[in-house]
């Protein structure tokens, strides 16, 4: 009876352990390394920008809208000049061509819920998006 | 003894569960800046007919180039200056905006703690791109002080022999993000354009180390 005690307590200890660790991880695990490995760079891990060379991503109407046109920006870049929260930027956006739907939806969501409106959107939309980008 | 075990394994599982908190950064840049590079030695006959050597300490090749205001920059005018020198390039995706925006934290810092002037060395390996224009407008953008951030181009070849000049790697590869690998690394030059000391501008760890290291050691140069 002791013993059962005993096990019941080292398991529970086990699992809150196991749990309260597992629990830190967030459910855009794929998202964040993908936009850590491509994005950051430039906009940064907090997405806050850099000056008037690379937008912030909090405050653009991309991730902040309903994130229509952002598949086709992520993977073929961006030319030309745009204004943000009143400041023009002009530096071109590098395309990323290797990045597949899979891929630039998990982006697309992560930043979404980190700095957007947390609008998400689904691969077939994303798949449906990039057959349709403008510069292709 | 059931006690002591169980007490035991819990006490495992506990420290288990600890993280660990990651790297310690080691500042290895030495405390007496010693200048870099292999000096040359030279045989100097004597008015009495003996043969001297005089070894002379390495300092940066001579070049000509231009600055984002379209002034002409040359050693002469970094003479007398200490500076910080790294090679980027505008549409650089990689390592370069995380470097400079290390090096604008470092600039602010740098302009809390001296009133003496150091200088900030931009060079760009994409000469072609990046015209006097270009780098007016890089600058202007990045938000950089530019009264003490020079932004170069000119020549490609004497950029990328200048590069070699600081032991900066640099090539054009058009595999390498942005079509041009290069080295990150700030190089802190004295007033005699000697190579002083080297820190990874990719790490903000190696930025404050120079930065802090400098500081101390120019207050005792002079």
């Amino acid at each position: 009876m002791r013993f059962t005690l005993y096990f019941l307590s080292f398991v529970s200890l086990l699992l809150i352990v196991g749990l309260s660790q597992s629990c830190e991880r967030d459910a855009y695990i794929e998202g964040r390394a993908l936009y850590n490995e491509y994005c950051a760079n430039c906009h940064q891990e907090d997405g806050s920008g850099l000056a008037a060379l690379y937008p912030p991503l909090t405050k653009s109407t991309f991730v902040d809208g309903d994130l229509t046109g952002l598949a086709c920006m992520i993977k073929n870049g961006r030319q030309g000049q745009s204004t943000i929260d009143g400041i023009r930027y002009t530096q071109q956006m590098p395309p990323i061509e290797k990045l597949t739907p899979i891929a630039i939806t998990n982006i697309a969501n992560y930043i979404s819920k980190e700095w957007g409106s947390e609008h998400y959107t689904t691969l077939q939309s994303v798949r449906d998006e990039l057959d349709g980008c403008p510069n292709q | 003894m059931v006690n002591r075990v169980f007490v035991f394994l819990c006490c495992l599982i506990l420290l288990a569960s600890c993280t660990s908190s990651g790297d310690d950064f080691f500042c290895e840049i030495p405390d007496e800046f010693p200048i870099i590079g292999i000096p040359t030695i030279d045989s100097v006959k004597q008015d009495d007919g003996n043969i001297q050597l005089v070894e002379t300490a390495p300092t940066i090749i001579d070049f000509e180039l231009y600055a984002q205001d379209g002034s002409t920059i040359n050693n002469d005018f970094l003479r007398g200056k200490y500076y910080v020198a790294d090679f980027f390039f505008a549409n650089c995706p990689s390592i370069c905006p995380p470097i400079k925006r290390h090096q604008l934290i470092f600039r602010d810092q740098v302009d809390e703690a001296f009133e003496e002037t150091i200088y900030f060395v931009s060079h760009t390996l994409d000469a072609k791109r990046d015209s006097v224009a270009a780098l007016k407008i890089y600058a202007e953008q990045l938000g950089a002080d530019q009264k003490n951030w020079l932004f170069l181009t000119g020549s490609s070849r004497t950029i990328y022999d200048l590069a070699k000049s600081y032991v900066i790697p640099a090539a054009i590869n058009e595999n390498a993000p942005g079509g041009i690998d290069h080295g990150g690394q700030l190089v802190f030059v004295d007033k005699q354009g000697h190579i002083r000391a080297f820190a990874d501008g990719t790490n903000p760890d190696s930025v404050d180390c120079l930065l802090e290291k400098m500081k101390a050691f120019i207050e005792t140069d002079n």
